[in-house]
């Protein structure tokens, strides 16, 4: 990795400093925003929390690695996620699983992976197909929108592995051999989760229910589910099951690709038309290329065709980080593909890592708290 | 009579989303041409209209509306699911040629493409959806069920004119691969529909 200082910092300890205050002080804003939870293990949590995101976001500036620190953070983030999130739930229900009761009662949080298939009952039938609050409580479906709309504009598809609190599960496991089992994935198993997209917003729009969430969604294994009270209940947590034990874990470990989000997953789909809109992207700059085929190898997302990423790529860095010759760069769109290359990527990267943060942050936090109690 | 075309064209959006995601997988799997794709939309449509014409028929006769059993819906469900992934199937070169019974079927598919649309049009048309219920009521009350069914069907087609220009989208491989992907959900789909009913 060239570690030449710049203007914007890389490599210089002063200047990255320099870059990492704001970001430090947004950070410690928005842990100590919040009101809730002011005991002594908080406010520990809180502290950790705040030296771990203000440390990682250090480091990608510092390093001028992308890939390595944001995988950190994102994995850690999702764990913890999911760890608060069920907390949460048992705290409030005593279980894990909603009951009919609860649905009807519109207190289900509300998920981003679900936006796909509201689109169509929203624009033709004026309905929001998901059981949740329009407004008040703890992931309110307006808030939701809100931060989603927002990050496809900002991030497109970088979302996914940016700020999706549950891409960090399958960015995890596809880490953890240090060398893939199968050695070659057809890059052409993207495309299904365009057909995803299409089958699940229509087949939802008949249903009049988020059929994804209600029958495929892995995640529903490791946050909250239907309870078991028919055969049709006991069907689709098994598909649950078997679908986060098969995408989520397995195929990640043996292939070291991130197959449920880069082959399964409708948001992913949608976001990725996003990416045509979004100022940011990675591109290759051709004339530097040596054509080794590292990035096709690296990209754990399947979008990198010929050496160039493609609608799908979800700006995670990891070809940027394997390039050899520094072809493939963080880049706006507009401008010429070999200048202001870093100014580029800490543009991309200070309102990715702020999506991060504010969707995960709070979670972290709890997360937190909720380990330093058991240990103690 | 103006009712049942209103009626049509209310649901058109709703038999869109039961209905469309067959044909528009058929018709990205294939991508060919627009004026094609219009053939295969019209085919799938002809399907839907002999359904039609045949509860239509049925409805003048009875004068009431004639009850189907979930069991059959169900089987029709499945047997259009079983369709769908025979197509996707048939659709996939590289699993077709490995195997006799496959390759057969990637035969089929290879020059059958506007039988196929007329299948599945026929099939999914057989569901009676609420939208066809309300419009045998209105039907019977006028005592013009030729003329309301037509005007029915009129009405619910016009969300599928613009599926056809799927075939324009200039990544052929891509649209493909997408339109394959898409019949082998939309088939799981059904067959998860079909189950469903059977179970419960």
């Amino acid at each position: 990795m060239n570690k030449k200082t710049n203007y914007w910092g890389t490599g210089s300890i002063g200047k990255s400093i320099l870059l990492f205050i704001p970001m430090l002080l947004l950070i410690m804003l928005m842990m100590f925003g919040s009101a809730n939870g002011s005991d002594s293990i908080t406010q520990i949590a809180r502290l950790l929390t705040i030296i771990f995101f203000g440390a990682i976001f250090f480091l990608i500036i510092y390093t001028g690695k992308n890939d390595k620190w944001r995988a950190m953070a994102f994995v850690v983030s999702a764990l913890l996620f999911c760890i608060s999130f069920i907390n949460n739930l048992i705290a409030e229900r005593g279980s894990m699983t909603f009951s009919n009761a609860e649905e009807l009662s519109c207190t289900i949080p509300f998920c981003h992976i679900v936006t796909p298939m509201m689109i169509i009952p929203a624009a033709v039938k004026q309905t929001i197909l998901f059981p949740g609050s329009l407004v008040e409580g703890f992931a309110s479906i307006s808030a939701m929108l809100v931060i989603v709309l927002c990050s496809c504009i900002v991030l497109g598809r970088g979302f996914c592995s940016w700020g999706c609190f549950y891409g960090g599960w399958d960015d995890g496991t596809s880490r953890l051999k240090k060398t893939p089992v199968i050695k070659k994935v057809n890059n052409s198993y993207r495309w299904f989760s365009f057909a995803m997209l299409i089958i699940m917003a229509l087949w939802s729009a008949e249903a009049a229910e988020p059929t994804y969430c209600s029958w495929l969604c892995p995640f529903k294994a490791v946050t909250e589910n239907e309870r078991i009270v028919d055969t049709i209940t006991l069907i689709k947590n098994i598909i649950f099951t078997l679908t986060f034990a098969g995408l989520v874990i397995v195929l990640p470990i043996l292939t070291k690709k991130r197959i449920q989000c880069a082959t399964f997953c409708p948001m992913g789909a949608l976001l990725s038309l996003f990416n045509k809109i979004n100022i940011f992207e990675v591109k290759n700059n051709t004339t530097v290329c040596i054509n080794c085929g590292k990035c096709d190898k690296a990209c754990p997302m399947l979008a990198i065709e010929r050496h160039c990423p493609t609608i799908t790529c979800s700006k995670c860095g990891k070809c940027v980080d394997a390039c050899p010759t520094g072809a493939m760069k963080f880049h706006i769109k507009g401008t010429p593909i070999n200048k202001h290359t870093t100014i580029a990527r800490t543009l991309f990267i200070y309102p990715a890592y702020t999506f991060l943060v504010t969707l995960c942050g709070g979670s972290v936090v709890n997360g937190l708290a909720l380990i330093i109690n058991f240990i103690i | 009579m103006i009712e049942s075309l209103l009626i049509g064209l209310s649901t058109s959006a709703s038999c869109l989303a039961s209905c469309g995601n067959i044909i528009l997988s058929i018709i990205m799997a294939e991508h060919k041409s627009i004026s094609k794709s219009f053939v295969m939309l019209g085919c799938f449509m002809a399907g839907r209209l002999l359904i039609y014409s045949a509860i239509a028929t049925i409805t003048s006769l009875l004068t009431s509306i004639a009850y189907i059993s979930p069991k059959i819906t169900a089987i029709n469900l499945l047997v259009l699911g079983i369709l769908m992934l025979m197509y996707s199937i048939g659709k996939t070169k590289q699993i077709c040629l490995n195997h006799k019974f496959t390759r057969r079927i990637y035969k089929i598919c290879q020059g059958q493409i506007n039988i196929i649309s007329f299948a599945a049009g026929f099939l999914s048309a057989v569901n009676i959806c609420p939208p066809i219920i309300s419009l045998i009521g209105n039907a019977i009350s006028t005592k013009e069920v030729f003329a309301s069914f037509a005007l029915f069907f009129i009405g619910s087609s016009v969300f599928f004119l613009p599926l056809p220009l799927a075939g324009a989208i200039k990544n052929k491989s891509a649209v493909t691969k997408i339109g394959k992907s898409a019949a082998v959900l939309a088939g799981w789909v059904f067959i998860m529909k079909g189950l469903t009913i059977i179970i419960s």
